[in-house]
């Protein structure tokens, strides 16, 4: 896991907004980072991961987004090479504006919102941003059957994606078997491309993997402002207001905009550690999760370790359990026959 | 003050008998109400039923006796002792005892009901004590009242001139005072020595952690008094009386119970077990030459296994079937081990409504959560030598090499039904191997039908399906009458190939395959998807008769997993290991708890 914190900040449109509402959201982000600071959560701890996403950045100008940088950077201490990620939908990206991001320090590019984007259109966000300067590109593809012909097709050229998230397509889900038949054969051939699974749905060529999806799925602390932002420090889970009206209001009264909170006990964050664990490629320890699962601190049960391994849904290397082909699909049902 | 030569002349012990809902607890309120036993204060409905599940149910369990003194219109002093009376078929050897310790019963008959079955069994369980009866229409002001229509049918059965048959509401109170006086005109008062030795006729008892064991008697003969050291017939266990007395709402201490003395008594006695319902106590110094008649052993004839849900709780569960058992004398249990529950115990009732009565108490008043298995009446297997072994388990049941036959116990069952329900329920009856032995028509739309059964065809669904198919119409009691040769088997239940134990139940070999096919089908589905495909499959010995497939856990590659969907699955998680907390596992397969109780409705798959 990498060492340090993440930050996340979560922006509410997915469409252009006139200036003064940029203004007012990003005196809104200011004061909860602010609020943040003076409740010590903002700690001591170096950013070393911070991603703008929710609906569309790169709808917001260039002096918007600036803004809200800005805003953020003042309350935390971001550590030297921390990683910049921005997302942004394919239809919004611009030569200046990724320029402008470039500028700004942001390192990542995240195309989303691919749904019934052709190939043509990726391929040009692609080769816009490596243009801009960005030593990462990430694609957000859904598996709508539309990704056959990008994945197959020779548009795209794979050379300049460095990471791929699987995704279901928005609408009616595809039956049991083809959903299963889609994902597998994108895997394969990300795998061809060079792009390595590294938790079930994320793949990246070596060096690219995402440091803000590692610290989330490693348990790492993360701290999300913006309306619907989640927080995850220590056993503490918070979410903020969805309405980013409502959100403004609260911070304005000088409250921290949560709308929930949980403190997890230890079997909780066990369990989370388990199921997030089983989702990646360096699998888990059946003997510290167990520690925090067995009210007896004992492992994880052999005896279910065992069937499951007879039946072809993990493998055992290293006193580490991973994932098969096989119990890929079926991965939280494992978790839970795993569960003492 | 002792009872007296006098006293006994103005004692009438007597009972209330009528199928279930018909008012008897009503009338009793009433009475106690009418003769001043009770100020208006402590009166609350259904006085004499103080459990909340007989409340509930709207039935009495465990019998109960008062005492109510009575001044009539003349001015002439009477002391009547009321003795309650359990109102189900399972407690039919419970009634029996109570029946002994009266001189007279009412028999309570609903005027819009008319006669039901346990009219006819309580009635004729009432003669054979040769009590008097007091025939009473209840109900008379509701509308549905048929109250002429029922006073024939009563007349009919009872042989009692129409004349002298009661019509009353005990709800409003209306013709109780003639139930009053009836009772001191026509039940004859008690006979008994007092000067004889002693013989007090159980037929009560319950227990409360304090002063252990109260015993409630009927002493027929000579008379007992604190101090005195006396004997239970049956066990010869001694114990020294502490306190005799009077029941009235509470426990009244008097110096002497004396024949024809209906009270209690407590010796420090520390289990029901030792002082059972049917027994004869008489003294230690002066013993009574004969026990008195009737006295049975209570014999479970329904089985089933009770295992804790939460196998940490065996413990807890072990202790309060101890408790419970020294308040039910005719409740057992013993430990067994089963391959898909674990550890639990194998438990014996009278009959269904005991079984529910015990479970249900164990899971309100001690907080259990159990997993029950089907239950299942007692064998006998006769073996090839001339042994019989009784199997109370369907696992224990000898393997075909060493057996000569199997017996099941058989019931004489009567049911009134409604005459346009007649196809329906022969229908029934014949489905669940009943063999017809009379039909009598009690009134032009109403039959009573009496058939012979197999005890394990009423056990498991009959009193449902009987209402079902005539609308609730149908009342029915029955009574043990043997054991019977059949061709019984036993089918086994395989799950991905290891055997269920608690899912085997013994079954007629003719209604094996069906019963086979219907239990894998509903198995189905109650056992969810798991992450292999799993085969249910229904066996005769090796022979495998059925199978069912209950497909593998849907795929799932659930995509995105970012911070609310972590919250999101971490609580879905939570829920399935919840889930798979609460269901058995047998090999690499999880059951959930309702499907050991499958059995109980394979009959529904024919609806």
């Amino acid at each position: 896991m990498p060492k340090g914190r993440g930050l996340y900040l979560s922006l509410p449109w997915d469409r252009a907004v006139v200036p003064d509402e940029e203004e007012r959201f990003a005196d809104a982000v200011r004061r909860e980072a602010a609020l943040l600071r003076a409740s010590g959560l903002s700690g001591e701890t170096r950013v070393v991961s911070f991603a703008v996403g929710g609906g569309d950045p790169l709808a917001l100008s260039a002096r918007g987004l600036g803004s809200l940088l800005r805003g953020v950077e003042a309350e935390f201490s971001f550590a030297n090479g921390c990683e910049r990620t921005c997302e942004g939908a394919v239809r919004s990206f611009g030569a200046v504006k990724l320029t402008a991001l470039r500028e700004a320090g942001f390192d990542r590019i995240c195309m989303k919102e691919a749904d019934g984007e052709g190939p043509e259109r990726i391929a040009a966000a692609a080769r816009g941003a490596r243009e801009a300067g960005f030593p990462t590109i990430a694609l957000d593809l859904p598996l709508d059957g539309k990704e056959r012909g990008l994945l197959d097709g020779s548009v795209v050229d794979w050379r300049t994606i460095d990471h791929v998230s699987l995704r279901e397509p928005r609408g009616a889900a595809p039956s049991e078997g083809e959903w299963v038949r889609r994902y597998r054969r994108a895997a394969a051939r990300l795998e061809e491309s060079g792009i390595k699974r590294y938790e079930i749905t994320h793949f990246a060529r070596p060096g690219k993997r995402s440091r803000a999806l590692r610290l989330l799925h490693a348990g790492g602390d993360v701290i999300g402002l913006g309306p619907g932002a989640l927080t995850s420090v220590g056993p503490m889970r918070r979410r903020n207001e969805d309405d980013p009206i409502r959100y403004g209001e609260r911070l304005r009264e000088g409250i921290l905009p949560v709308r929930e909170e949980e403190h997890l006990d230890n079997a909780a964050r066990a369990l989370e550690r388990l199921f997030l664990g089983l989702r990646r490629s360096g699998g888990v320890d059946p003997r510290t999760i167990g520690r925090g699962l067995c009210p007896d601190r004992s492992p994880l049960p052999e005896e279910a370790i065992a069937r499951l391994i007879e039946g072809g849904f993990l493998r055992g290397r290293g006193g580490r359990i991973f994932l098969s082909e096989r119990g890929i699909v079926r991965a939280d049902r494992i978790a839970v026959e795993l569960l003492p | 003050m002792s009872t007296t030569e006098t006293d006994l002349s103005r004692t009438r012990n007597f009972c209330i008998i009528a199928h279930i809902d018909h008012g008897k607890s009503t009338l009793a309120d009433r009475i106690l109400e009418k003769t001043g036993t009770l100020g208006k204060r402590e009166m609350r409905d259904q006085v004499l039923d103080n459990m909340d599940l007989e409340r509930e149910r709207g039935i009495t369990i465990k019998s109960h006796a008062i005492r109510i003194d009575y001044r009539d219109p003349d001015g002439g002093a009477w002391r009547f002792n009321l003795i309650d009376t359990p109102g189900h078929v399972d407690f039919s050897y419970e009634v029996s005892r109570s029946l002994a310790a009266c001189e007279g019963a009412l028999l309570v008959v609903d005027a819009a009901q008319g006669i039901e079955a346990q009219t006819i069994a309580n009635f004729y369980l009432a003669m054979e004590h040769g009590l008097a009866i007091i025939p009473v229409i209840n109900k008379i002001d509701l509308p549905a009242a048929r109250v002429e229509a029922v006073e024939a049918a009563v007349a009919d059965l009872t042989g009692e001139a129409r004349e002298r048959i009661l019509r009353i509401s005990a709800r409003t109170g209306e013709g109780v005072d003639d139930v009053i006086r009836a009772m001191a005109e026509r039940i004859p008062s008690p006979a008994g020595d007092p000067d004889a030795p002693l013989q007090a006729l159980v037929f009560d008892s319950d227990f409360d952690s304090y002063r252990g064991v109260s015993v409630y008697v009927r002493v027929v003969n000579g008379t007992v008094r604190a101090g005195d050291r006396i004997l239970f017939v049956s066990n010869g266990a001694e114990f020294a009386v502490d306190e005799v007395g009077i029941l009235r709402m509470k426990r009244v201490p008097r110096g002497v119970l004396s024949a024809g003395d209906v009270g209690y008594l407590l010796a420090g006695i520390k289990r029901v077990r030792d002082a059972r319902v049917g027994d004869t106590i008489t003294r230690v110094s002066s013993p009574a030459e004969r026990p008195l008649a009737g006295f049975r052993e209570p014999k479970p004839m329904v089985f089933s296994g009770l295992y804790p849900a939460d196998p940490g709780m065996y413990e807890a569960l072990r202790d309060a079937l101890d408790k419970l058992r020294l308040n039910d004398a005719a409740f057992v249990f013993e430990p067994e081990t089963s391959n898909a529950l674990g550890f639990g115990f194998r438990c014996g009732y009278l009959g269904l409504l005991h079984m529910e009565i015990v479970q249900e108490r164990l899971e309100r008043e001690y907080g259990l959560d159990l997993v029950g298995t089907v239950p299942n009446v007692v064998y006998r297997a006769v073996m090839k030598d001339g042994s019989v072994i009784r199997v109370e388990n369907p696992r224990d049941l000898p393997s075909r090499g060493d057996l000569a036959v199997v017996e099941e116990p058989i019931v004489d069952a009567q049911l009134i039904v409604p005459s346009e329900y007649m196809g329906s329920v022969m229908k029934l009856l014949t489905e669940k191997r009943g063999e017809q032995t009379a039909m009598e028509y009690l009134e032009p739309t109403r039959v009573l039908l009496r058939f012979r059964l197999p005890l394990g065809e009423v056990v498991l669904d009959f009193y449902d399906r009987l209402k079902s198919a005539t609308r609730g119409y149908a009342s029915y009691d029955y009574e043990h009458v043997g054991f019977q040769a059949s061709d019984m088997v036993r089918l086994d239940v395989l799950v991905n190939g290891d055997p269920v134990d608690a899912l085997s139940v013994i079954v007629h070999r003719d209604k094996a395959y069906a019963w086979g096919r219907q239990l894998t089908r509903r198995l189905k589905k109650l056992i969810p998807r798991q992450l292999y495909p799993v085969a249910i499959q229904a066996a005769l010995g090796n022979k495998v008769i059925a199978r069912e497939t209950v497909p593998a856990f849907r795929k799932d590659v659930t995509a995105k997993c970012y911070g609310g969907d972590i919250t999101r699955k971490r609580k879905l998680l939570e829920k399935q290991r919840e889930g798979k907390r609460r269901m058995k596992q047998v090999g690499s397969v999880h059951i959930p708890q309702e499907a050991f109780l499958a059995v109980l409705r394979v009959d529904d798959e024919n609806e």
